[in-house]
């Protein structure tokens, strides 16, 4: 190996979207395009109409940096930083829209497991399907194919079509792949929280000796703990620019500042709807449901972002079925700290009617489900199939605060200090007395 | 790790490896193909028979209609197997080209999450109906031992002839799917062509029939030109030449267009789909 030589520079990298609040700027149908001139707007939507409200929504903006041959670096940052679109960039998935990428070396990149897994084929034939798409040969699968079973620990079921999979084993399968591909630079995001205990552990083991032998990892996560594990350095991203490209330990600790040091008032946001700013959404079948618009309201029914931890309040999604469907439609809402790290995840017990119709879905957050703090959500609808289970998502299309007004709260006992923790739910204890023999005998 | 490839990311500089990107990647067109082929025959229940059926049940119709009822002349050939060799490359064209039109919307989710020259996913299912239509010529076979219409020369064309309507079919699958990440329109739009497409071909009827001052405008639909070549191939009728030389070139003009569309279009599909 030679020493030390570049393996990723990136110089003044920018991508930007164009997004218009009303009308899409790019007509998305015939009916859209062939309607345009009479609207007085170029056919192609490159000259909008002046009263077309539209701007340019930088995801990432003249980012620089070089990283070394066997360097392991972090991307940290909140939702809407930049970090997905610097990776798709980076594993070649989308362009920029001007700067340059120099990348030595071959790239492999997780960004999701089990991509292209079909659920009527085989185990098997998806280990060759799934590692065909990562770039993999067919000769190297074959080579690898006895490990990436045994490492699943689906040997059993290895012919049976991964429909009848629980989706344990589906997930130890897709990732199973994924970790014996064999790049110079590894490009990971989240993927490691899949599986029971002793998967997860194989899975951290595997990740340390395929992060060993000089090879180069560019790994994305929210959990401070796991990229301080994993990584030397780190690349701390803010609105698409990079802030700094520091130690590691320093990066969080500048992470955790500017999280502090925003505003209440920039932090709230009660109302939500699509196109909104610093909002990443994710669709698989846009065709099918559209979301019109998300809310945090109160007990006494106002749209707020300022929560008062002893009342309960709700998030409503309302959005549009606009055909009759077959797959199911299940909203839920993924709850996260101000560091953007998960909390909970919230699902109804029935999918939403699946005539078309508008729909808006309520969900209650009893008191003390959530601590005091600032914590964002996301919305979204899944049909949860295996190979789209998407409706949409809108990361980080709410956010809110939940504080504590009085400390009338019996179980504070007078304490009005902080109580951490991201819930305090209400659990119920008893006591019990003991004969003092037993209490003593030691 | 001696051996390591430089690979430079920059707006619209993606084009400049990208031949010897797609023939790297060419054992995934087969496996998307494989896939496809696989999954389909899983979830039937007659399995690959039904690429036989279809051409069978469609050839016993339309010589009925055309060749009984309506008493159109099929010339020295039975009309039998007039139909059937407008058919067999009728339904390769048309399911090569209504599935490559869809393919890459189908596969949105690949096109979101990996990085491979995205011609792969129109050309993989290009490849299916290649597939279904080798298949198929088993159906043309014992047909030609029913009739005992022995084989020429003419059939070594016949490979050839199958290769070309798989260009006709990626040329038009390039530019359709292309589109249809941008304009959904296309998902309805192209069935409908399709579907018009069998009545001015010479699927049913021959060519023979259509009257002298129409002929140029007729083929004009590159497919005449084509079926008249397979029937030349297989029962040795007069083909015309000018409807070959005019689907040649618009085969060529298809192809280049949709080559220059698709690769256009290409590096926003990620962002479009």
């Amino acid at each position: 190996m030679t020493s030390k030589s570049l393996a990723i520079s990136v110089e003044n990298l920018s991508k930007s979207y164009v997004i218009s609040h009303h009308a899409r700027n790019q007509p998305r149908s015939l009916r859209e395009l062939l309607a345009a001139p009479f609207r007085g707007q170029d056919a192609a939507g490159a000259e909008p109409a002046p009263d077309t409200p539209k701007e340019t929504f930088w995801a990432l903006k003249d980012v620089s940096f070089d990283i070394r041959e066997g360097e392991r670096v972090a991307i940290i940052g909140g939702n809407g930083a930049g970090k997905s679109t610097l990776l798709k960039i980076l594993s070649r998935i989308t362009e920029p829209t001007s700067g340059r990428v120099a990348i030595r070396g071959k790239v492999s990149s997780l960004l999701e497991v089990g991509t292209g897994f079909h659920p009527e084929l085989t185990g098997r034939e998806n280990i060759y399907l799934n590692g065909a798409i990562l770039g993999m040969r067919r000769s190297e699968i074959t080579a690898k194919f006895d490990q990436i079973v045994a490492f699943s620990g689906v040997e059993k079921f290895i012919d049976t079509p991964v429909k009848h999979y629980s989706s344990g084993m589906y997930v130890r399968l897709a990732f199973s792949v994924s970790a014996w591909l064999d790049p110079d630079i590894l490009i990971v995001d989240e993927v490691l929280s899949v599986g029971d205990q002793a998967f997860q552990r194989r899975c951290a083991e595997r990740m340390k000796e395929l992060t060993g032998a000089g090879r180069t990892v560019l790994f994305v996560s929210h959990s401070m703990q796991a990229v301080k594990a994993m990584c030397e350095k780190a690349l701390f991203l803010e609105r698409g620019h990079a802030v700094s490209f520091v130690s590691v330990d320093e990066a969080a600790s500048q992470y955790i500042r500017s999280i502090e040091s925003d505003g209440a008032d920039k932090w709230g946001k009660a109302r939500f709807e699509p196109g909104d700013e610093g909002v990443v959404a994710h669709s698989d079948h846009p065709d099918q449901i559209r979301c019109l618009n998300a809310r945090i309201v109160d007990v006494n029914s106002t749209v707020t972002s300022d929560l008062s931890i002893d009342q309960p309040f709700h998030v409503e999604i309302t959005y549009e079925v606009l055909r009759d469907l077959e797959q199911s439609a299940v909203p839920n809402v993924h709850f996260y700290d101000e560091l953007g790290a998960r909390v909970f995840i919230s699902l109804p017990e029935h999918s939403c009617p699946l005539e078309k119709g508008i729909y808006t879905a309520r969900c209650e957050i009893r008191p003390y489900e959530f601590n005091t703090g600032r914590y964002a959500a996301m919305i979204a609808v899944s049909s949860f199939s295996l190979e789209a289970p998407l409706h949409f998502a809108f990361e980080n299309a709410l956010r809110f605060e939940v504080s504590e007004h009085d400390f009338a709260d019996p179980r504070r006992h007078g304490w009005r200090g902080a109580l951490p923790g991201l819930s305090r739910p209400r659990l119920d204890w008893t006591y019990t007395k003991h004969d003092r023999r037993i209490g003593t005998s030691g | 790790m001696t051996d390591k490839s430089m690979l430079i990311i920059e707006n619209g500089v993606s084009a400049k490896a990208y031949w010897t990107d797609l023939w790297r990647h060419r054992e995934l067109l087969l496996f998307l193909a494989w896939r496809d082929i696989l999954v389909r025959y899983k979830q039937t229940v007659i399995g690959i028979s039904w690429v036989l059926i279809r051409p069978l049940l469609t050839m016993i119709i339309l010589t009925v209609v055309f060749g009984r009822i309506a008493n159109l002349s099929s010339g020295d050939t039975p009309y039998a197997i007039l139909v059937l060799t407008g058919l067999l490359p009728w339904f390769y064209f048309s399911n090569a080209t209504s599935e490559s039109s869809g393919s890459l919307v189908t596969n949105g989710n690949l096109l979101s999450k990996v990085y491979f020259p995205r011609m792969i996913v129109p050309a993989s299912t290009v490849l299916v109906g290649a597939v279904d239509f080798v298949v198929s010529i088993s159906v043309l076979i014992l047909l030609m031992l029913w009739y005992g219409l022995p084989p020429t020369w003419h059939l070594l064309f016949l490979p050839l002839l199958g290769i070309w309507v798989g260009v006709l079919s990626l040329g038009i699958g390039l530019l359709f799917s292309a589109l249809t990440v941008r304009y959904r329109d296309f998902r309805h739009i192209v069935p409908f062509l399709l579907q018009l497409g069998i009545y001015a071909s010479p699927v049913g009827y021959s060519a023979a029939l259509i009257p002298e001052k129409w002929v140029p405008l007729y083929y004009l639909n590159p497919i005449a030109g084509i079926i008249d070549a397979f029937r030349w191939s297989i029962s040795g009728s007069e083909p015309s030449t000018y409807g070959i030389f005019s689907a040649l070139i618009i085969t060529a003009v298809v192809l280049v267009t949709g080559l220059v569309y698709f690769r256009s279009a290409e590096s926003r599909f990620a962002d479009d789909i």
